[in-house]
């Protein structure tokens, strides 16, 4: 039984919520719709706003989490997919999306926390390897990869072998995804297999490769688990290759 | 007498001179390194997603700049014109990013203009009567174009003699490249940053030189003598005349994408403004990244036409619009972007610029000779000139040949006589030869599988290939 502080706080909030509702919405957009609506504007101030709402007018904020944040970010990545959308739309959702994630969690009891951490796929560590400075494509996978249900580490670019063995044991990773934009640093992929082999720890995690010069033959060559030509398809190896873990 | 047998004052007074002289030749470029100092701090994100974006659909929404699906080459020289007004204001207005330093430099008109004004029109590659020289190019222009010819393909070093002797040969070559990717030296394999990468690049330097010599062209232009990826050290340690490389051989020096650089551009532009070496400037926006869609792809590349003009001091540009998840520059889209670019380039500036073609598929295969003469006929009648041509996405060990570059060539010389409105509809029968293959587009074969190693002959096979697809464009009325 909730104090009747707490319900008239509640209550408050509800009469609050409509009124905003009534002043800022287009037509009947609901405060879930419009944040939908910004994150895939990309509108990132907006969308913490309304996150802020949204807490105000206590809804499950793990529910609009997984019910309206993941499916608009969907959305943008089918968008992008199709090539309708390209890389800002992409990022300036992502960074929406993040806010109002931001948002929602800091409100979050324990208990909707562990769920929503418990629903993750997998844990990859990502970034481009040491002397390659190219990220756009890696930017992608990475932001592709949070979206569909991975936690992900992004160490950035020209990153140092070894980092990223030890990222990943720090956080416990399933994956080590590594990105190469020319045929002189991809020989860095194949050190972070051989670091992993002399270090017996090969076995601990799955590691796929992608970048222009880097092909199914480069990625049998170097004894990788798997090869993606772009971000989409990069995400639906690491699914299969959890899956198949 | 050198300086070191004079008097210590009059040594003095000599190495200000030839000091005062070096930085005369290349007093804007050092003006340019001067500004990143007084640069804004700027985070790269920020530079991306808050100034490089807005701004350009910001030009594209101001100019009208609109994508056609049924037209490749658009007949229409207010398009061009507008796409050239987009990029100077949007080269005004973010000017560019120096990654490393974490600084946004802007231009004034006036810099452009300037820049401009003191580009070349006209640029020898080689010497004697091996020499080739590249002039600017119009729009419908009845010249040909000049034909660089090269490839990315990673190349066995066993057969890497041979492969560039394939491209030296064919005699619509008017320079050729050892950019093509060593693939090792001695067994080792190349590594960036370590000294693999310098013995590969000294290496390459003394047999794309002993491939001229061998096809009977010694003093022939290489125009870019090692792979736009290797560092400056590694330029530095193959830009030696006992490797055979002289003034007029150069260099490209790439382009980070969009718009930005860093101190290792500027490094390598730094010495080739000290060798002499010709220098190009390199760039392949990528449509589907930052550049957006078509439309600010081609204004993105005008006006990384502009700025690396600024910044790079460049003899000759060479650009390669990219597709974001096809890797190549030969569906619809890129074509018209390459067009659109050419034409744009060409009736505002006497820039020289060529255009580098992307091929989705591999050697040996009808699909590869078609997407190579579908690019080189929309930049030849776009007002650009040709680099021929990069070939199964540059990903696969051994597959490029000089045959590729010669479909791209013939293509090309043969389209210097259309119109656009003519080249245009050639081009949709072409696009109907290919374009719903490029997803699964075919690997082809290696060199060693189509070409005869002893005498660098395409195989019989290739040259049936050759000759079918040649006969199928002579029919859609190509006058090749």
């Amino acid at each position: 039984m909730l104090l009747p502080q707490v319900l008239g706080k509640c209550y408050k909030r509800t009469v609050k919520r409509k009124k905003l509702e009534g002043e800022n919405r287009l037509s009947s957009e609901t405060l879930t719709e419009r944040l939908e609506r910004f994150v895939i504007t990309g509108q990132e101030e907006a969308a913490e706003k309304t996150a802020i709402e949204i807490l105000n007018a206590c809804m499950d904020p793990l529910e609009v989490i997984e019910e309206n944040l993941f499916s608009a970010m969907k959305f943008v990545g089918e968008k992008f997919e199709k090539g309708e959308y390209f890389v800002p739309e992409l990022l300036c959702a992502a960074a929406a999306m993040e806010a109002a994630i931001r948002v929602l969690t800091a409100e979050m009891k324990g208990e909707s926390k562990e769920k929503l951490k418990a629903k993750k796929i997998g844990r990859v560590v990502v970034g481009t390897v040491s002397g390659d400075i190219h990220d756009i494509g890696k930017n992608i996978l990475a932001l592709l990869l949070e979206v569909s249900g991975f936690d992900t580490y992004d160490l950035g670019k020209d990153v140092d072998s070894m980092k990223f063995i030890e990222k990943a044991a720090e956080v416990q990773a399933n994956i080590i995804a590594l990105s190469a934009l020319m045929t002189t640093t991809r020989p860095a992929q194949k050190e972070v297999v051989e670091f992993l082999n002399e270090m017996g720890l090969r076995g601990k995690y799955v590691v796929m490769v992608g970048g222009a010069p880097t092909s199914k033959e480069w990625a049998e060559e170097i004894a990788a688990d798997g090869w993606a030509e772009t971000a989409e398809q990069g995400v639906k190896l690491a699914q299969t290759l959890i899956r198949e873990r | 007498m050198g300086a070191y047998e004079m008097s210590g004052e009059e040594s003095l007074k000599d190495s200000r001179r030839i000091w005062e002289r070096f930085l005369e030749r290349s007093s804007r470029f050092w003006d340019v390194v001067k500004s990143i100092e007084r640069g804004r701090v700027c985070l790269e994100n920020d530079f991306d997603l808050k100034l490089l974006t807005p701004a350009l659909r910001e030009v594209i929404k101001a100019h009208g700049i609109k994508h056609d699906p049924e037209v490749a080459i658009p007949a229409d020289d207010s398009l061009a014109d507008d796409v050239y007004e987009a990029a100077v204001e949007l080269c005004l207005k973010v000017g560019a990013y120096v990654t490393d330093a974490r600084r946004h430099i802007r231009f004034e008109e006036k810099d452009i203009e300037d820049a401009l004004e003191q580009s070349p029109a006209e640029l020898t590659f080689g010497e004697a009567s091996d020499a080739s020289v590249m002039t600017p190019r119009k729009v419908e222009d009845r010249n040909p174009p000049f034909c660089m010819f090269g490839a990315g393909s990673p190349v066995s070093e066993d057969i890497y003699l041979a492969v560039l002797r394939s491209y030296a040969k064919e005699r619509l070559a008017d320079t050729f490249s050892g950019g093509i990717g060593l693939n090792s030296v001695n067994g080792m394999t190349i590594r960036g940053g370590s000294p693999s990468e310098i013995s590969a690049a000294i290496l390459n330097a003394i047999l794309t030189r002993q491939a001229a010599i061998d096809v009977g062209r010694p003093r022939m232009g290489i125009h870019n003598v090692i792979g736009s990826a290797e560092s400056t050290a590694a330029i530095i340690a193959a830009n030696r005349p006992e490797f055979g490389i002289r003034k007029t051989d150069g260099f490209l020096v790439a382009s980070l994408p969009e718009l930005k650089t860093d101190y290792e551009r500027l490094n390598k532009v730094a010495h080739l403004l000290s060798s002499g070496n010709i220098i190009g400037a390199l760039y392949g926006p990528i449509m589907g990244g930052y550049s957006g869609g078509p439309e600010g792809t081609a204004v993105v590349t005008v006006a990384t036409a502009l700025q690396n003009t600024l910044i790079y001091q460049p003899h000759y540009h060479m650009c390669f619009p990219l597709h974001i998840t096809h890797l190549c520059n030969t569906v619809q889209e890129l074509l018209w972007v390459i067009s659109m670019v050419g034409q744009a380039i060409s009736r505002n500036t006497h820039l020289l610029m060529a255009v580098a073609g992307e091929l989705a598929s591999g050697p040996c295969t009808d699909m590869v000779l078609y997407e190579a003469a579908a690019y080189a006929i929309v930049g030849t009648v776009s007002g650009l000139n040709l680099m021929a041509v990069e070939v199964a996405k540059n990903k696969y060990l051994d597959h490029c040949s000089g045959m590729e570059a010669r479909m791209a060539a013939e293509a090309g010389h043969a389209a210097s006589r259309m119109k656009r409105e003519d080249a245009n509809e050639l081009i949709k029968e072409i696009l109907k030869k290919y374009q719903d293959r490029i997803k699964d587009a075919p690997v082809g074969k290696s060199f060693r599988e189509c070409y005869d190693l002893k005498t660098i002959a395409p195989s019989s096979e290739y040259s049936s290939i050759h000759n079918d697809v040649v006969m199928n464009l002579k029919n859609l009325n190509l006058e090749i």
